[in-house]
């Protein structure tokens, strides 16, 4: 577009415990880790990253950035009766917007994956002279909207206040693009799948090494290790020698799969310590938690030699090398690693 | 394979090292005779720590050396979960199925204390036993 800076953009991060309508969502938050899922990391990045690049390329520079606090789970604040600081930043963010003297304002809240194009959205926003224009699905709306600037403007109350008062003449922009709710951990599976698949625009970050496996700069694979394309190993992971990657199996970065574990149909997100030998299985695994995705069911496990975080391993393989039988100086180990990849 | 009888191992919902150990304990008893056949049931189970794993590995070695038999009972989605990530349920697989005519199951507490075994275990009718 060429009017970069009449098109402003606001995004909201959605919490992790509650879904768009405002269910509770019994499964979400436990094996996320409690992070809101615009933050979790998708075959390289998260989507808030990937919404931001794709506003950009839409020609909307800097948007701004705000997270839900427990006051808020909707993509029109006004619709909220309580104050806090969310809406007090909202507010700062939509002036600050209006100052920078834009025509159209983006309104989104990342709770759910949306390809759409923000430049066919704000066309059709401005072609038809909406004051607001939401997307809608076949069945419902999605938490994205353009607003008319001028209709924001005003000397008395708030920004939230007048824009509630354009929810009754807004329009609905159609929409039959790739989505994903993102209600439940099988829901954030199915993004990372669809991805290495090619069936959404998700783009895995690295390099496509051979067909549909792509690797991340600084993964390290050892040669007996199979990896069954698709499958995406991120950046400085590393995958130890007789694993199995398969299933479109996702690794994102600074993992580490110890020897003669398999991995089918998963998602291992950042950080992620695998031990010797497992069989990882339709799950995702954070750290020590794992959930399952066909059982519904996440266990922990208190084991750190089984599933852990790769740091706080690190730390405790040190600890036990310095008492170790072998008591190998870490030089030696530095030619062991380097003799394995 | 013919038994005259199993014993039915109800694990706790935290099967952590001092369970593993009194079980451990209790079961060195129980399996003494030739061909045993144990019914693990897991149906309670929702942690299993590296303790709890190794003992039933070594009590599925015990059985497996007296030609016996280990079958999953009921079981919790958690257990199954830990079973499938630490390939236990494979090895669980290899024994042979217990006749459905098994005469009858003892049962053996696994979160109780030793005495209290001795008092409470018991004879019950044979009981389905899960796929």
């Amino acid at each position: 577009m060429g009017d970069k800076l009449e098109i402003g953009a606001i995004i909201t991060v959605a919490g992790n415990a509650q879904a768009e309508s405002g269910a509770r969502v019994p499964y979400l938050s436990q094996p996320l880790g409690g992070r809101p899922l615009a933050c979790h990391e998708i075959l390289g990045a998260n989507l808030l990253n990937r919404t931001l690049e794709s506003l950009r390329l839409s020609g909307i520079q800097s948007p701004s950035v705000l997270f839900e606090d427990s006051g808020c789970d909707s993509l029109f604040p006004s619709r909220q009766p309580a104050a806090g600081k969310f809406f007090s930043e909202w507010e700062s963010a939509v002036a600050d917007n209006l100052d920078q003297g834009v025509r159209s304002l983006v309104l989104i809240r990342l709770g759910s994956y949306l390809e759409i194009d923000f430049t066919q959205l704000i066309t059709f926003h401005r072609e038809s002279e909406s004051v607001l224009t939401q997307v809608f699905g076949q069945k419902s709306a999605y938490d994205v909207a353009a607003v008319d600037a001028n209709h924001l403007r005003g000397e008395k109350g708030s920004y939230r206040g007048r824009l509630s008062a354009l929810i009754p003449y807004h329009r609905r922009f159609p929409f039959s693009g790739y989505s994903n709710r993102l209600r439940e951990p099988q829901d954030f599976r199915r993004l990372a799948h669809d991805g290495l698949t090619g069936r959404n625009a998700i783009v895995p970050v690295g390099k496509e090494v051979s067909p549909g496996i792509w690797l991340g700069e600084g993964a390290r694979i050892d040669p007996t290790a199979r990896i069954s394309a698709p499958a995406y190993i991120g950046r400085n992971s590393v995958i130890k020698g007789s694993c199995h990657i398969h299933g479109a199996s996702t690794i994102e970065r600074d993992c580490e799969v110890d020897f003669g574990t398999s991995v089918t149909d998963s998602s291992v997100l950042p950080g992620t310590y695998l031990g010797i030998g497992l069989n990882i299985v339709h799950s995702i695994v954070d750290s020590n938690k794992l959930f399952h995705l066909n059982r519904n069911v996440e266990v922990e496990i208190s084991d750190r030699n089984m599933l852990g975080s790769k740091r706080s391993r690190s730390v405790l393989t040190k600890l036990m090398g310095e008492r170790s039988f072998f008591n190998r100086r870490n030089s030696d180990l530095n030619q062991v690693d380097a003799h394995l990849y | 394979m013919e038994s005259q009888s199993a014993l039915l191992v109800r694990l706790p919902e935290h099967f952590n090292a001092a369970e593993a150990e009194s079980l451990n304990r209790e079961l060195e008893r129980a399996l003494s005779n030739d061909q045993p056949c144990l019914i693990v049931d897991f149906s309670s189970v929702k942690q299993i720590d590296a303790r709890g794993l190794e003992m039933l590995l070594q009590c599925m070695v015990k059985v497996a050396r007296e030609d016996g038999a280990v079958q999953i009972g009921d079981i919790s989605p958690e257990a199954a979960t830990i079973l499938e990530m630490t390939r236990m349920d494979r090895i669980l697989e290899m024994f042979p199925r217990i006749s459905e005519d098994t005469a009858t199951i003892r049962i053996v507490p696994a979160h109780v204390s030793m005495e209290e075994v001795d008092e409470q275990v018991q004879t019950e009718e044979p009981q389905p036993l899960a796929a």
